[in-house]
């Protein structure tokens, strides 16, 4: 039980040196070229200073969205991976394997579709006539 | 707790009807990016076509054989047959009467039909669902294309108003579900509904039971939890109105009578005078709020609202008695209500000529009859139907909930009931008398109402408001009026069909339908 806490432990060291050691290699390593917008919170894209009642511009949320999709994507193949070995013990492999395929096929049509209509770009042309 | 492994053919057997709508949807959605210019309602119609074949092919099953698949959470009995079968008919009507409103039919409106589809395919997994986690499936693969079904018409202030109320109070009600499945979890242990029906009643589990409740009663649309019904029906394009009116209720409706009958009413768990109430409530707010309508859509908006108390009569009774004939007569109301339903509104969107406009059917509709002969009958024939007046579906649904909620002995609910029906047919009534009694008149002109909306507004989307609101509003093709039509005749036959029921014998088939909705229900303990 001790032990399974000390995993815990090893892997919030492991991450907290990883951001210290990404750090200080982008220090190192990026060139320092100072300047006004540079230096302002960053806060995507927004002004942080002022009213907070202002209109987003609405393509963070269908940027946010596609995320969203994505990462719940990945969340609901995590407990698949944990079940996985049981299931090729039991000769299900091949079986836990296609359903898995078919969600992500599922969401790779989302993909395909949400890309046709052009909305991965940031700036999107909107069809005449559309309604 | 381990399951064993039961992964056999039959599985595929239960899960091709889903699947197959589920293609069809993704399929549309890969094509129309790729063809350009065509009619997509045929390859949705047939997709629905071949997923109704698919779950016919089980019918014949003996109803001892009720399968399940996936340890319990879906299971193919004669209930989930029934409601499949009807949720696709509802489907299949919606984009036959969509073919003819303009908006909705333009060829670059493959998403219609995906939405459709995919909203169908979550009606099925939500009918069939044997396990509470497998219903919030359902009930979500259901809620997401309905919502953005209502906001379909994008520049109509009207139809954004209609979505982002279902959508936010709807997915308060689907946190409210979450969290009565989870209660429901830690009393019983289980989310499966048969461990459910036999874990010890404690609190906890009736506290969780009635978060499901409401729930449910969100998405039926019954007091006190309609509030979003009359804006959402409203705003929302017609035909997507009278899938909401008729699938969406036929699946909910459906989930709630198998969590009640197989889970959850037990002499333990004191349900019968918390269902009495709601389904008294239900009927008097739904009536009398009816009586003072003056658009069409509204009126028969809470008239869905009543007739959802009508059927709470039912499983009131089922409560009150033990005995399932209750929800037999549910089921049988459900499809009467369908084909009236979808009749009523498929003609509210033909007389409505500039489609979203002459909704004030007093004003626009006066004297209406005269001009549409044809379609005034039928209007008069489904507001009859919906009134509970022989001979049609109407009648015979009451008149077997009534006599089962007195088999039951809910005397004075069924009292209630029956005053509420003479209320509702005076409001069924008043659209007849417009149609056929009152001089002729000029519609009203329709842009001036939403646009006087659109100044309700302030801040900084009022300029997108107004702009939304002066677009014009969609046309009604006269072309594809032929498929509204036919939908018509398909109605108007089956509610008449329907109401031939107390003269057993007298129509071939006609008591089938009947024995049907009773053998579903024997299949569900």
């Amino acid at each position: 039980m001790l032990f399974n806490l000390a995993n815990i432990l090893v892997f919030l060291g492991l991450a907290l040196g990883f951001v210290a050691a990404i750090l200080v290699v982008g220090r190192l390593v990026r060139p320092r070229i100072p300047e006004l917008n540079k230096e302002v919170v960053y806060e995507c894209g927004e002004k942080p200073v002022g009213n907070a009642w202002i209109q987003f511009n609405f393509r963070f949320y269908l940027v946010a969205i596609i995320f969203v999709i994505f990462d719940v994507e990945v969340a609901f193949m995590f407990p698949v991976a944990a079940v996985f070995r049981d299931w090729v013990a039991r000769g299900d492999g091949m079986l836990a394997l296609a359903e898995v395929l078919i969600f992500v096929l599922i969401l790779f049509v989302g993909l395909i579709y949400i890309w046709s209509k052009g909305d991965l770009k940031w700036f999107k042309a909107v069809a005449k006539g559309e309604s | 707790m381990s399951y064993q492994f039961a992964w056999h053919p039959q599985v595929w057997t239960l899960l091709a009807p889903m699947m197959v709508t589920c293609g069809a949807a993704l399929f549309i959605l890969m094509a129309e990016l790729f063809v350009k210019n065509v009619a997509w309602k045929w390859p949705a119609l047939f997709g629905l076509a071949a997923a109704t074949a698919l779950v016919l092919a089980r019918w014949n099953t003996p109803l001892a054989q009720a399968e399940e698949a996936l340890w319990g959470a879906l299971r193919a009995d004669r209930f989930t047959l029934f409601l499949q079968v009807a949720i696709l008919l509802a489907a299949a009507l919606s984009i036959l009467s969509a073919h003819s409103y303009g908006a909705l039919s333009s060829t670059r409106r493959g998403e219609f039909y995906v939405l459709v589809l995919l909203a169908t395919t979550g009606m099925m997994v939500l009918v069939s669902a044997g396990d509470l986690i497998t219903m919030f499936l359902g009930l979500e693969l259901l809620s997401f294309p309905t919502y953005v079904l209502c906001g379909f018409l994008r520049r109509q202030i009207k139809s954004n108003e209609s979505a982002l109320k279902y959508f936010v109070l709807g997915s308060f009600a689907s946190s409210i579900f979450l969290y009565g499945v989870a209660l429901v979890w830690g009393a019983a242990g289980s989310t499966r509904l048969v461990d459910i029906g036999a874990a010890a009643p404690t609190p906890l589990l009736l506290l969780g039971t009635l978060l499901l409740v409401i729930g449910f009663l969100f998405k039926v649309g019954a007091a006190p939890f309609h509030m979003w019904v009359p804006d959402v029906y409203e705003g929302a394009p017609t035909p997507v109105t009278m899938f909401m009116a008729t699938a969406v209720k036929l699946a909910a409706f459906g989930a709630f009578t198998r969590a009640l009958i197989v889970a959850f009413l037990r002499d333990s768990l004191p349900l019968e005078g918390i269902l009495w109430w709601l389904a008294c409530v239900t009927m008097i707010v739904g009536n009398l709020s009816a009586l003072t309508q003056v658009n069409i859509k509204r009126l028969l908006a809470f008239s869905s609202v009543a007739h959802a108390g009508y059927m709470l009569l039912g499983l009131t009774a089922v409560a009150a008695s033990g005995s399932t004939d209750g929800a037999a007569a549910v089921l049988y109301y459900l499809l009467a209500y369908t084909f009236m339903n979808i009749g009523a509104f498929t003609v509210v969107m033909l007389l409505g000529r500039r489609a979203e406009g002459g909704l004030l059917f007093e004003r626009d509709w006066s004297g209406i009859a005269r001009k549409h002969p044809i379609l005034g009958l039928a209007m008069a024939l489904f507001m009859i139907a919906l009134g509970g007046l022989p001979p049609t579906a109407g009648f015979f649904g009451k008149y077997s909930l009534f006599r089962t909620a007195i088999d039951a002995g809910l005397v004075s609910l069924v009292v209630i009931a029956v005053l509420n029906t003479l209320v509702s047919v005076y409001y069924y009534l008043r659209v007849i008398v417009a149609m056929y009694m009152r001089p002729e008149r000029e519609p009203s002109v329709p842009v001036l109402e939403s646009a006087g909306r659109a100044h309700a507004f302030d801040g900084p989307g009022a300029m997108a408001a107004e702009e939304i609101a002066s677009a014009p509003p969609p046309r009604l093709s006269e072309r594809g009026a032929w498929a509204a039509r036919v939908v018509v005749l398909i109605c108007v036959i089956a509610t008449l069909w329907l109401g031939m029921g107390p003269s057993r014998g007298a129509v071939p088939g006609m008591s089938r339908i009947m024995q049907w909705a009773e053998d579903a229900v024997a299949s569900l303990r």
